[in-house]
C-alpha cells in the first residue's frame, strides 16, 4: 500500500482563509480524508480544506509533522535507534503540551480531527472532553465549556428528578 | 432533526460546544465506561442528548457497579459511591410506605421487600426495580408450592427476560420457575428433568431459557409449553488442566454468559486448587484455575474459548455479562474474567478448609482473571474491606 516514495513528494494544503502550507505528502496523509484524495488522484496542485482557518490548520500539520515517523504499519524500521517505550512517552509528553489550549481552539481542533480523520488527534482531544465530564459536577462541565444550560427549569427538574442519585 | 428541539432555545453565541459532530459525539460516549458519566454527557444541553439518543443502539454497556454494602454501590471504573432511594410501597392502607430495603441485585435490577399488618393480616410484597430506568415489577411472594416464605429462600437467581417473563433458579426442588406479569400473580414451576440435578446457574439466550448443572449438563426449559425440558448438552466440557484435578478436592463456580462478541453461550468455569496440590497458591494467580467454553448446539458439546477477544467477563452468582470493552481503559480491556471477592474468598475457603488459611484479611472487591497469561489481579475498591455482613454482587448499569 505504502510503496510511494512517501518523504520526498511535497503536496500543498490551502485554507480557506487564503494561507498555503506545503507539506510532506506523508505527513499530510497522517489524515485519512486527505489519503484518500491522494489515493484518488483528487490532488494535483493543491488541497482545499474547508471550514478550517489558517490558525487551526498549522496546529494540525505540527501535530501530523510529530506522528509521522511512528505511525503507519511498517515504518517501524526507522525508528530502531530510539527505544519504541521512550518514543512513546516522548510523543506522550509532547502532546499533552499540545493539547494545552482554550476552550475554543480545542474545539475546533476537534472538529478539524473529525473532518480530516486523523485518528490520533481525533483521540487526544476527545481525551480532554472525557477528563472534564469525569472530572466535574455538571454545573461544572457546562462552565468549563461555556455552554449555557438551554434546559428549561421544568426539563432540568425532570433531568434530576430521573436520576436523583447521580446529581447529588 | 433537533430543530424543533432548539427552536424556542436561547443559544449561547460564545460556545460552538453544543453543536459537537456526531461522529465525535459518539467517540466520546463509546469512551465513557460510567454510566454516571454518560447521564452527565445527556444533560449537559439539548445538543448532546440527542446526540445521546442517536447513539444509544451503538453503545457498548457501561461498566458495572459492585455492591458491596447495604445501600451503597461503587462504579468500577472510578469507584464512585451511589445510592438509590428506597423506593414506595404500592397500595398500601396501613400508613407504612416504604419498602424494607434491597435483598439483591440480579443484573440491572434490585429485589425489594415489604412487610406489613393489613387488617391484622401479615403480608409480604416482592418488587423488582430497575433503578436507571425505574421500570418495577411487583413479583409473587408465595413459593411454587403456593406457601408464603422469603423469596431468597428458594430462589438462587432471578432474570427479568422481558416485561413480559421473569424466570427464576430455583433451589430444594431445584428447576426453573416462571412469572408472567399480567397473567396471573404466581410462579409456574418446571422441575429439573432428574431429581438429582442441582442448577448453578440459568441464561436468557435467544428467547430461551437455558439451565447448567454441575457437571455441564445444559438444559433448555420451555416457558410456554407447560415447562417441557430438553438436555440440550449432556456431555461434560472437555479435559483441561483444571479437570485434572480429582474430583473429591475440587471446588468450583459455573457461570452462564451470553456473549457480546460472538453472540455465542458461554460457561465459565473457575476454581481455586486445593492445598499442597502442584504449586502452592502464589499472588501470581491466587489459586485460581479458570476455563471458558462456548455451547456448540450443532454438536450438543461444550468446546474451549482460549481468547475472549475485545470482550471481558463479569461473572458472579446473581448475574453476569459480558461487555465489548475495546474502547475502554486498559484497567478494563477485553480477554479478562472479572471476579467477585467474596466469591472467591468463599470458595477459596471451602477448598482449603477456613481454618487453613484466613482469606478474609486479604479479601479484595474483585478479582481479574488475564485469559491469555493466567494471572491474576486483586483490587480492592477504597473503603472498608468487606466483612462478614458485606455482600458481593455486581449491577449492571442499563436504562
Amino acid at each position: 500500500m505504502a510503496t510511494r516514495e512517501a518523504g520526498k513528494k511535497m503536496i500543498m494544503l490551502k485554507s480557506p482563509d487564503g494561507m498555503e502550507f506545503e507539506v510532506e505528502e506523508a505527513v499530510a496523509m497522517e489524515s485519512q480524508t486527505i489519503r484518500k484524495m491522494i489515493e484518488d488522484d483528487c490532488a494535483d496542485t493543491a488541497i482545499l480544506i474547508p471550514n478550517i482557518n489558517s490558525k487551526i490548520l498549522s496546529r494540525v500539520i505540527e501535530y501530523c509533522n510529530k506522528h509521522v515517523p511512528t505511525t503507519g504499519a511498517t515504518g517501524a524500521a526507522a525508528s530502531d535507534t530510539v527505544a519504541p517505550a521512550a518514543l512513546a512517552e516522548d510523543l506522550k509528553i509532547w502532546d499533552a503540551e499540545f493539547i494545552k489550549v482554550n476552550r475554543a481552539t480545542r474545539f475546533d481542533l476537534i472538529q478539524a480531527a473529525s473532518y480530516l480523520n486523523i485518528k490520533g488527534l481525533l483521540d487526544l482531544t476527545s481525551q480532554t472532553t472525557i477528563d472534564t465530564i469525569s472530572d466535574n459536577s455538571l454545573e461544572e462541565i457546562r462552565s468549563f465549556l461555556s455552554t449555557k444550560n438551554d434546559y428549561l427549569p421544568e426539563e432540568e427538574q425532570t433531568i434530576r428528578r430521573e436520576n436523583q442519585w447521580a446529581f447529588q | 432533526m433537533g430543530a424543533c428541539f432548539t427552536k424556542a432555545r436561547r443559544r449561547s453565541p460564545s460556545s460552538p460546544w453544543p453543536d459537537l459532530p456526531p461522529k465525535v459525539a459518539g467517540l466520546i460516549l463509546c469512551r465513557l465506561s460510567s454510566y454516571a458519566d454518560r447521564l452527565s454527557f445527556r444533560a449537559v444541553c439539548h445538543q448532546w442528548r440527542i446526540a445521546a439518543q442517536q447513539q444509544r443502539p451503538v453503545l457498548p454497556p457501561a461498566l458495572p457497579w459492585l455492591h458491596q454494602r447495604m445501600d451503597t454501590y461503587q462504579s468500577l471504573p472510578d469507584g464512585k459511591v451511589h445510592r438509590f432511594a428506597v423506593p414506595r410501597a404500592p397500595c398500601n392502607s396501613s400508613g407504612r410506605d416504604a419498602f424494607d430495603g434491597m435483598l439483591c441485585n440480579f443484573g440491572s435490577w434490585v429485589l425489594y421487600e415489604h412487610h406489613h399488618d393489613e387488617d391484622h393480616t401479615y403480608r409480604r410484597r416482592c418488587l423488582l426495580r430497575n433503578p436507571f430506568s425505574g421500570a418495577t415489577i411487583h413479583i409473587p411472594w408465595r413459593s411454587i408450592d403456593g406457601r408464603e416464605r422469603p423469596l431468597m429462600e428458594f430462589i438462587f437467581k432471578l432474570i427479568v427476560c422481558s416485561s413480559e417473563l421473569v424466570a427464576a433458579l430455583v433451589f430444594a426442588p431445584s428447576g426453573v420457575a416462571f412469572f408472567r406479569p399480567g397473567a396471573g400473580f404466581s410462579w409456574s414451576f418446571s422441575p429439573a428433568d432428574d431429581s438429582y440435578t442441582t442448577y448453578k446457574d440459568i441464561a436468557f439466550f435467544h428467547g430461551n431459557l437455558y439451565a447448567l448443572n454441575g457437571r455441564g449438563g445444559l438444559f433448555l426449559h420451555h416457558h410456554d409449553s407447560g415447562g417441557q425440558v430438553e438436555h440440550v448438552i449432556k456431555t461434560p466440557p472437555p479435559a483441561t488442566k483444571f479437570s485434572e484435578l480429582p474430583d473429591d478436592c475440587r471446588s468450583f463456580i459455573q457461570h452462564l454468559v451470553v456473549s457480546s462478541s460472538s453472540g455465542k453461550l458461554l460457561m465459565v468455569r473457575w476454581g481455586i486448587d486445593p492445598p499442597n496440590y502442584g504449586v502452592k497458591k502464589t499472588a501470581i494467580d491466587h489459586g485460581i484455575r479458570l476455563d471458558v467454553f462456548e455451547a456448540d448446539f450443532e454438536k450438543k458439546q461444550w468446546s474451549e474459548v482460549k481468547d475472549l477477544g475485545d470482550q471481558v467477563l463479569f461473572v458472579g452468582r446473581t448475574g453476569s455479562r459480558s461487555i465489548c470493552s475495546s474502547h475502554y481503559d486498559e484497567r478494563f480491556r477485553g480477554n479478562r474474567v472479572f471476579i467477585l471477592g467474596l466469591e472467591w474468598n468463599q470458595t477459596a475457603n471451602h477448598a482449603h478448609g477456613s481454618s487453613m488459611y484466613n482469606y478474609n484479611h486479604v479479601t479484595p472487591s474483585y478479582l481479574v482473571y488475564d485469559v491469555k497469561s493466567g494471572t491474576v489481579t486483586a483490587v480492592s475498591l477504597d473503603g472498608a474491606p468487606p466483612s462478614y455482613e458485606s455482600v458481593s454482587e455486581w449491577l449492571f448499569p442499563c436504562d
